[in-house]
């Protein structure tokens, strides 16, 4: 079975063959073959034999994307044929979001920018509360506040358009 | 001695707080709002008082509702942990009325020590050395202005009420101090209930250490050696230790003393924590504030002296003297704590609340994890997102840091996002191995941090494995008995089948 995942977005084609035993497969990526024997300790915990090598990984997501949890270090793992099931909600992507939503429930505690205002790249437009602090969004990109869609004291939502940004022309 | 106590608070310190006063016989009333109806706190307790809504406001901030939850279970002592109202001095006073002992300072020096202004007063004239700065909160911006320009830029915003980072931001230029005057204020009036804020000379390279003070109603004040908490973001510690790096045993003494000194300047009865910024170019060290609570970094002194912070401050409380002297208090070998917070280092270290899917909290010699959750608690958005504390006590820094690698590498957390494998990496950094932790070490260093990932290539095969094993079939979730005939595939019978 041939794989192609993408890790923290960074790309990596990854090929399975069956080992010839029920729990053990061959897995190749970028021409070299590992020989992996799995076992499933509980629905998170994998225990994994690779090459001789001892690895405990612990996973939780969908079939198309999943965090994989090795020696503390968190890895976002897609599978870039298997993207249905994940509503085609950004990923990947280390750059600034390019809409103007909150990482998580928040509370508008100031709207920076009003409709008509330019903006900068990079430019704080709201700040938001979440957990007792308080957090600047920054627009994606410059160019004018087309349209504000909250107000001050309102609790938004990830996902929630806070404010419209139309893009100047001829930026990068 | 106390026979139940109240714990006026959430999370993995009120679950602390409950451990000693277990092993001291002493029975624990949990409170808890909406979203702590199944947290770890209301578990472990022997009872649990619910208080209401989410909203800190109506539920752990709420004194009314705390003071009869105390009465109404008969418990004659609330330990108000740290945050929520454990420095609030009105809470402390209405204790006292409604004789309840709080455990922690008498309402009069925590309302002087809480306001920073006042703070610095008393040290100047306890002869304890102050950074330079305004001795008044201030709300007129041009006058704000004016105090910026004499002190020199950069400047420190400060909330007279503060505490924890939070209304505190530094400004490097005249065009961001009012916008940030505003910030900090607002942040200062939802966090405290007191917006007042006032500026402060920003240190250029200063290191965070912190001196943990125990006094009693007799008069006798100790202290039980340092902490340094340089390693810091968003202005709150992320990892402390102690013994700090830049301490030898004569600036010990001497910034010992002068925190006793302030101690006892400012009639300090209970748990207390002087904070210094250290200059270790020349030792110079100037008082930053007095936490007139237990702090959250307190296991790392707890790890070194060998001694249980909250059964002296539940003995103190009770009436009992220190039954301990200056010359008994030594420290052995060397203590980190890594904060483990709910939040997303690759951004700004925001706030990640969610479902924890699995938890699997690290273990072994010397390391302890002061943790108030478990699989399956919602993180909510209302509260502080702190997680657990990790600490870990070895006989040298060195080994400290090496036992604390192995720990955050066996902790797993899913469904929410935690700064673990950032926390590695500053352990294992060359600057943090050397001591060079100055509270600027974050943005040196780490700035804009993304989490490279050592080992993409065995995560991809963990994936892949785990599509090849699937997990038992879904709605049962978790263990599903071997050899159970209903089981669609051989996948999953096979168990712990191996060579």
């Amino acid at each position: 079975v041939e794989y192609h995942l993408s890790i923290g977005g960074t790309p990596l084609a990854v090929e399975t063959e069956n080992g010839g035993e029920k729990e053990a497969f061959v897995v190749t990526i970028a021409d070299k073959a590992r020989s992996v024997r799995c076992t499933r300790l509980s629905p998170y915990h994998l225990h994994l034999d690779i090459d001789g090598q001892s690895v405990n990984a612990y996973l939780c997501g969908n079939a198309g994307e999943k965090t994989v949890v090795i020696n503390g270090v968190a890895y976002p793992v897609v599978d870039e044929d298997n993207q249905g099931r994940s509503s085609g909600r950004k990923r990947g992507g280390d750059d600034f979001p390019t809409e103007i939503t909150p990482p998580m429930p928040a509370v508008v505690v100031r709207l920076l920018k009003t409709t008509g205002d330019t903006v900068e790249k990079g430019e704080g437009v709201v700040v938001v509360s979440a957990m007792k602090m308080e957090s600047t969004i920054k627009s994606p990109f410059s160019g004018t506040v087309s349209a504000v869609n909250t107000a001050e004291g309102e609790k938004v939502m990830p996902g929630d358009i806070l404010m419209e940004v139309a893009e100047e022309e001829n930026d990068e | 001695m106390f026979t139940k106590i109240l714990v006026a608070n959430r999370g993995e310190i009120a679950v602390r707080i409950m451990a000693t006063l277990k092993e001291m016989g002493i029975a624990s009333v949990a409170v808890y709002s909406d979203a702590d109806r199944n947290a770890v706190h209301v578990t472990v307790a022997d009872e649990a008082v619910y208080l209401g809504a989410s909203e800190p406001a109506e539920s752990y901030l709420h004194m009314d509702r705390i003071i009869e939850a105390a009465r109404a279970t008969g418990a004659q002592a609330i330990h108000p942990g740290y945050g929520f109202l454990a420095e609030n001095h009105l809470f402390a006073a209405r204790c006292a009325e409604a004789d309840i002992v709080f455990i922690g300072p008498a309402p009069e020096t925590i309302r002087d020590l809480g306001d920073k202004t006042v703070a610095r007063q008393i040290m100047v004239k306890g002869g304890v050395p102050v950074i330079p700065g305004m001795t008044e909160p201030e709300t007129d911006p041009a006058v704000l202005a004016a105090k910026a320009e004499e002190l020199g830029y950069p400047v420190l915003i400060k909330a007279a009420a503060g505490g924890g980072g939070k209304g505190m931001r530094v400004v490097e230029t005249p065009a961001d101090l009012e916008e940030a005057c505003k910030a900090a204020a607002s942040e200062a009036q939802s966090a405290f209930g007191n917006g007042a804020i006032y500026l402060e000379k920003c240190l250029t390279q200063p290191r965070h250490v912190e001196v943990q003070v125990m006094a009693d109603h007799d008069g006798n004040t100790i202290h039980l050696l340092e902490r340094e908490c340089s390693i810091q973001r968003r202005h709150q510690k992320i990892i402390e230790e102690s013994p700090s790096p830049a301490l030898d045993a004569a600036l010990r003494e001497e910034m010992g003393a002068a925190a006793v000194a302030a101690a006892r300047a400012a009639g300090y009865v209970n748990a207390g924590t002087v904070e210094f910024l250290l200059d270790d170019s020349d030792g110079s060290f100037y008082f930053l504030e007095v936490n007139t609570r237990l702090q959250v970094e307190h296991p790392v002194t707890e790890m070194i002296t060998g001694i249980d912070m909250v059964r002296l401050q539940v003995e103190i409380a009770a009436g009992n003297p220190l039954n301990l002297s200056q010359e008994q208090v030594t420290g052995r070998g060397h203590a980190i704590e890594c904060r483990i917070y709910a939040e997303d280092p690759e951004n700004d270290f925001f706030p990640s609340p969610g479902d924890i899917l699995y938890l699997q909290e690290p273990a072994g010699p010397g390391v302890r994890n002061d943790c108030g959750v478990r699989t399956g608690t919602r993180v909510p958005v209302e509260y502080d997102p702190i997680l657990s504390k990790l600490v870990v006590h070895a006989e040298t820094r060195e080994a400290a840091i090496a036992r604390m690698l192995k720990a955050l590498s066996e902790y797993v957390v899913l469904g929410i996002k935690t700064p673990i494998a950032f926390l590695k990496e500053v352990l294992a950094s060359e600057p943090f191995a050397r001591g060079a932790t100055y509270t600027d070490f974050i943005p040196v260093h780490f700035a804009d941090w993304r989490d490279q990932g050592p080992d993409r290539e065995l995560a991809a095969i963990a994936f892949v494995a785990g599509e090849m094993t699937p997990a038992a079939a879904t709605g049962s979730g978790t263990e599903t008995s071997s050899g159970a005939p209903s089981l669609p595939t051989p996948w999953q019978t096979l168990g712990n089948w191996r060579m």
